[in-house]
């Protein structure tokens, strides 16, 4: 199997932040509350961790296709900056073994990494 | 009667801890919400026609503690472990359970790990790890 890399462009608004919180079911103020979240040290609203979650396995699906379903780890995911609405962000998974990847979400605007972790499919 | 169902208690930190094992319960995934995903995501994937989107795992391991209980304000999602056994069949029911697999404390500060296994037709189709600062 030969690894490949992806990148995958997302730019979520706060309508995006919404509809994820009906999804889900986290209602959490710090993502659909603006004037809350003003008052907040994030200074507005940010993304649902598990929406970054989404947007990495959809990288590792257009890599793997159905195979991630069949032992498909991501691991160790931090969430190390917001994810902000009205801001574009770029999903990079790069081969760093021939079944390992490293998975990014990445601000498209700046050097900066908002969610890091490994994704790994088993022999 | 006011028709408003009572907000659900949270889920404390030591609350948590008692439970140690959630409910096994169904997670209700519709086709109105695998549309909805694939819209607010942009994965169009001809997979889910047929399968679950992973991308769902992170709902219901989270889901998974907290049907009957709210999420207490301030708390971090501090990181996150998903493994997909198999694909998860939108035809077949989705069964969740959360595990508390550790509570800890140090220096104020309050962890929990919990962990989800999903399962149809009794076999695990996957599992989450969520590690969480729970505020005090």
């Amino acid at each position: 199997m030969t690894a490949r890399s992806i990148e995958i462009r997302y730019a979520p608004t706060q309508e995006t932040l919404y509809a994820w919180a009906q999804l889900s079911g986290d209602h959490n103020p710090l993502h659909v509350d603006p004037e809350y979240a003003a008052k907040t040290k994030f200074g507005g609203t940010i993304a649902h961790g598990p929406l970054a979650l989404a947007h990495m396995q959809r990288a590792m699906i257009e890599v793997l296709g159905e195979r991630w379903l069949h032992g498909g780890e991501l691991r160790g995911v931090r969430f190390t900056a917001p994810v902000r609405p009205g801001c574009s962000y770029v999903v990079v998974a790069r081969p760093t073994g021939e079944r390992e990847w490293r998975v990014e979400v990445r601000s498209a605007q700046e050097p900066t990494v908002c969610a890091t972790g490994s994704a790994w499919l088993p022999a | 009667m006011s028709g408003t169902p009572p907000a659900a208690p949270p889920l404390t930190f030591e609350l948590a801890r008692e439970i140690g094992t959630f409910e096994e319960y169904e997670y209700p995934i519709t086709d109105d919400m695998i549309d909805r995903y694939r819209e607010l995501t942009g994965d169009a994937s001809p997979l889910y026609d047929e399968v679950i989107p992973p991308g769902f795992a992170a709902i219901f391991g989270r889901e998974a503690y907290l049907r009957d209980h709210s999420m207490p304000g301030g708390g971090v999602l501090l990181a996150q472990d998903i493994r997909w056994l198999r694909p998860a069949s939108r035809a077949l029911p989705l069964m969740v359970r959360a595990v508390v697999r550790s509570a800890e404390e140090e220096n104020g500060k309050r962890t929990l790990v919990f962990c989800t296994t999903a399962r149809q037709r009794g076999q695990p189709v996957c599992e989450v790890v969520i590690h969480a600062r729970w505020p005090s």
